[in-house]
């Protein structure tokens, strides 16, 4: 029988593991100082794996402990000769297989996307990260038809997140101390809208997060709905940061807005399509603005307006391509601003010249230097070749370019002044 | 022209006629806008304040003050705070300007501009706001925390540093996850450091209840300074205890220095001594493969000129502040130090350069907050103008040590970290998870998390804009 060589010095009981005495230690409740151990003298043996290539193999990555470099070498630099029965798995050591087969089959989680899991940790794991599969499929069905709610498995949302309640009251507790109670109320009053629809069981995830999400709030706040009023819980009571995605407008509530109507309609028919050119407005955006009509008034959806991280592509990208005339209209105007007295500046005569006092010289220097230097910026940002640009500006007023200052602008804005800059 | 705007891909939107683009000479003496302008559909109208804005920065980089105040009467007929977000956008962006000429006059500056002390309750409310509309302190309070809990596995005394403490959410949830620990809750010591008294003692008096009933060994260490005046002395590290860093958002203020005489007494040859720089860390990582080769393909660009100046070694050369900050922590040997910072480069050395990079940044911060809150709330309004606002004006109007807005992107910070002797450790799986459920919790949608060689990113649409790392000292073996 193998001694007990570790002995705790608080209480004297014995251990034949380093480690477990260490554990046992841990429940002595020592203070700080004395929890360093009071001889360090003593040396301890320790175990070095004897694959060189092991990473264990050099002393300062040494174990504490004979089993356990056994099993360690086993496991990694062994032939797995145990195999348990009912899966394929093989092991090296034995101990871990015969745990394994204790648990092997027992339980099991599947996900949606076909894999199957033992443990409930590694299922709500790969859960979380499976939203590439969900997404998937929402922008497809949203895509097709919202209305056309084909079966879900309700059961696995209900089923596949155990800590989901524990987690998301632990934060809503902490991350809304103010407004949790609002929060709450909103969210049944928006499931309960849901319900009370009588599409429930035929949710499917094909509508993307925001159901999987309303689904776990429902199962985790109240057990069966709250069936109040739920349109007078969420027209009435909309803090600002309310949840957009808890209205569902999609179902025929009243709308308090006109806009509302008809651009939920068009997001409905066409959420894809309308929002291709946002580049930066993935599907993502079409789905949220559903839910967002039922906010004041002037509340645009984003699909109807473009975002401005969109907008900003979206210049680049005209500054990028060189024959976009709006340009040469814009250098052209704005020099044409900045300028007193040219001759030929009836256009700028129209709203009556401004009163710069400084030289029409120095005016049309710095307009020059305004084109060359917003262009400059151009070309950092979108790559932009300027030589197209310059060959543009040689394009005859009387080509595609007129606005309804007529020939004029070009004619006028195009003084020799700009080809001499550039 | 209306032609060959739509071949450009433009959406079904029917527009005017570009004609009705408003760079039609407006004199002062014309006051209202033209009625027009109003029906202008918001995507143009966004085209144009961007051309706009980019031109006025342009100006105002060159320093003609008189095509700038053109510029910005021009956008001024279109932009507007309470209007779609390019109108907001480009609202706080010609304030921003305008701070920037208006500094020329530094008595008018001044007269416009006097220090009060309601500002700083405004701010910090700002902030608490800024916490609530959006999750990205959330996410990354729960990733640090994570972090946090990972490291100090084991460890029986834990003493956190809390560069910028205010919201008591953070600690509460960590003090909640320490209760459950199997082993045990640890004596936990926190230090907050702000730069006002009553911000902490709200603090001390949320944790120190929260801590009481979940029976945990808690003390609170107030610490009324600004993080640049921080005396690392005056933290009263104990030995034995784990440290733990949490800096959210505050780390690049250490960068602000006197850009100009930096960089007028650098050798101009300095090439050669930070080629040994690298070198030097190309050694001291071996097992970071990943930024080592990244460092060998960019051996080169990084002496060309690149288009981003704040790569350049000049720069990468630790500002004074930061060098001593890094060198007191190190002196302290951290357990772990989490840092949470601005994804975009807003630390360049030419204006128009911090004005595209922020244009592109606020641009996404101000797209988030429209879709998830309406235009007319007070509190958005508030923290558009009071927060985001003063960081844009902070950016382009101020130089030298008063920009304290000195944004980097994650590339930057490894390189600093890693050239003061820290060591990176990947932020594990479970952080990542944990921020996924906060975001499926509370049905934040249009944000990701993005994780890369170990780091998390907070996107909003693909764009990252937070970036959280961890880091340990690192002894040289």
């Amino acid at each position: 029988m193998a001694t007990n060589r570790f002995l705790c010095e608080i209480c004297g009981k014995g251990f034949q593991r380093d480690q477990n005495l260490q554990l046992h230690r841990r429940g002595h409740n020592l203070p700080w100082k004395l929890k360093q151990r009071a001889n360090k003298e003593v040396r301890k043996r320790v175990y070095v794996c004897p694959e060189k290539t092991c990473v264990h193999h050099h002393p300062s990555r040494a174990l504490g402990d004979l089993t356990g470099i056994k099993k360690h070498f086993c496991r990694k630099h062994g032939e797995k000769k145990w195999k348990c029965e009912k899966c394929s798995k093989r092991y090296a050591v034995q101990s871990d297989w015969k745990a394994h087969s204790k648990t092997c089959g027992t339980r099991e989680y599947k996900c949606d996307c076909g894999t199957l899991f033992s443990r409930r940790d590694s299922f709500i794991t790969h859960r979380a990260f499976c939203d590439a599969l969900a997404e998937e499929t929402a922008r497809v069905n949203a895509a097709s038809s919202i209305s056309n709610l084909t079966g879900g498995n309700m059961n696995y949302h209900l089923m596949g997140n155990p800590l989901g309640p524990s987690m998301a009251q632990h934060f809503s507790s902490i991350f809304k101390p103010n407004s949790s109670n609002d929060h709450h109320q909103t969210r049944q009053g928006g499931l309960s809208l849901w319900m009370s629809q009588g599409v429930v069981p035929q949710v499917s995830e094909a509508m993307g997060n925001n159901i999987q999400e309303i689904h776990q709030l429902g199962s985790m706040t109240s057990s069966g709905a709250i069936f109040g009023d739920p349109l007078a819980v969420s027209c009435s009571n909309t803090p600002p940061s309310d949840h957009y995605q808890l209205n569902w407008p999609v179902f025929g509530n009243k709308m308090p807005s006109n806009n509302a109507h008809e651009e939920m309609s068009s997001t409905l028919v066409l959420p894809l399509s309308k929002v291709k050119e946002a580049t930066a407005a993935s599907q993502l955006v079409s789905v949220p603005s559903l839910y967002s009509t039922q906010q004041q008034q002037s509340h645009q959806t984003t699909s109807a307006t473009m975002s401005a991280t969109a907008l900003l592509q979206k210049a680049a990208q005209i500054g990028a391509t060189s024959t976009d005339p709006s340009f040469l209209g814009s250098f052209g105007l704005k020099s044409c601003s900045s300028k007193v007295q040219d001759g030929n500046n009836k256009f700028c005569g129209l709203y009556g010249s401004s009163p710069m006092s400084t030289n029409p010289e120095s005016d049309v220097e710095n307009s020059g230097n305004d084109q060359i230097s917003t262009l400059d910026q151009l070309q950092m940002y979108s790559a932009k070749r300027q030589k197209t640009f310059q060959s543009d500006q040689d394009i005859p007023a009387g080509g595609q370019t007129r606005d309804f200052l007529g020939v004029g602008v070009q004619a006028i804005c195009h003084p020799s002044s700009i080809n001499g800059w550039i | 022209m209306v032609g060959v705007v739509q071949e450009e891909g433009s959406s079904s939107v029917t527009s005017p006629p570009l004609q009705f683009f408003p760079w039609m000479p407006l004199s002062p003496g014309i006051g209202s806008p033209y009625p027009w302008l109003r029906e202008l559909k918001s995507e143009e109208r966004g085209l144009c304040l961007i051309h706009l804005l980019l031109g006025c920065a342009n100006h105002v980089a060159a320093g003609s003050v008189e095509n700038a105040n053109l510029g910005l009467e021009h956008i001024s007929h279109l932009a507007s705070p309470d209007g779609d977000t390019m109108q907001r956008i480009a609202a706080y962006f010609t304030a921003a300007l305008a701070d920037r000429i208006l500094k020329g006059w530094p008595g008018l500056h001044k007269a416009l501009n006097p220090k009060q002390a309601s500002l700083i309750s405004e701010e910090i409310h700002v902030q608490r706001l800024f916490f609530e509309l959006c999750p990205f302190l959330k996410l990354s309070y729960v990733i640090t925390n994570q972090a946090i809990i990972e490291a100090m596995e084991g460890e029986k005394m834990v003493h956190i540093i809390d560069l910028n403490s205010f919201e008591p959410a953070q600690w509460i949830n960590l003090l909640q996850t320490l209760s459950a620990r199997p082993e045990g809750p640890p004596h936990l010591r926190i230090t907050g450091i702000h730069e006002q008294k009553e911000v902490l003692e709200q603090m001390a008096l949320r944790l120190t209840e929260e801590a009481e009933k979940l029976d945990i060994p808690f003390q609170f260490n107030p610490i009324v300074s600004k993080l640049e005046n921080l005396d690392l002395e005056n933290l009263r590290v104990k030995t034995g205890e784990a440290l733990a860093v949490s800096s959210v958002l505050q780390l690049h203020t250490l960068l602000a220095m006197d850009d100009e005489m930096h960089r007028r007494n650098s050798p101009s040859g300095s090439k050669n001594p930070s080629s040994n720089h690298f070198q030097r860390v190309l050694k001291i990582n071996p097992n970071r493969r990943t930024l080592g080769e990244w460092l060998e393909k960019d051996f080169v660009n990084v002496y060309s000129s690149s288009p981003d100046s704040a790569l350049s070694p000049l720069s990468l050369a630790a500002s004074p502040k930061m060098g001593s900050f890094l060198n007191a922590l190190r002196s302290l040997s951290p357990k772990l130090m989490v840092i949470t910072e601005q994804e975009s480069n807003h630390n360049g050395f030419t204006l128009m350069e911090r004005v595209t990079e922020a244009l592109n940044f606020y641009a996404a911060l101000f797209d988030c907050l429209e879709s998830t809150v309406s235009r007319a709330s007070l509190e958005r309004h508030k923290v558009e103008k009071i927060l985001f606002g003063e960081e844009i004006k902070n950016i382009i109007a101020c130089e030298g040590t008063d920009r304290k807005e000195r944004h980097e992107k994650l590339e930057k910070w490894i390189l600093r970290l890693e050239l003061a002797g820290f060591g990176s450790i990947p932020l594990s799986y479970h952080g990542r998870l944990q921020a996924n459920r906060l975001l499926q919790s509370y049905g934040y949608d249009g944000y990701k998390i993005k994780e890369e060689n170990g780091c998390l990113f907070i996107c909003w649409q693909d764009r990252p804009l937070y970036s959280v790392s961890a880091w340990r000292f690192r002894r040289y073996d």
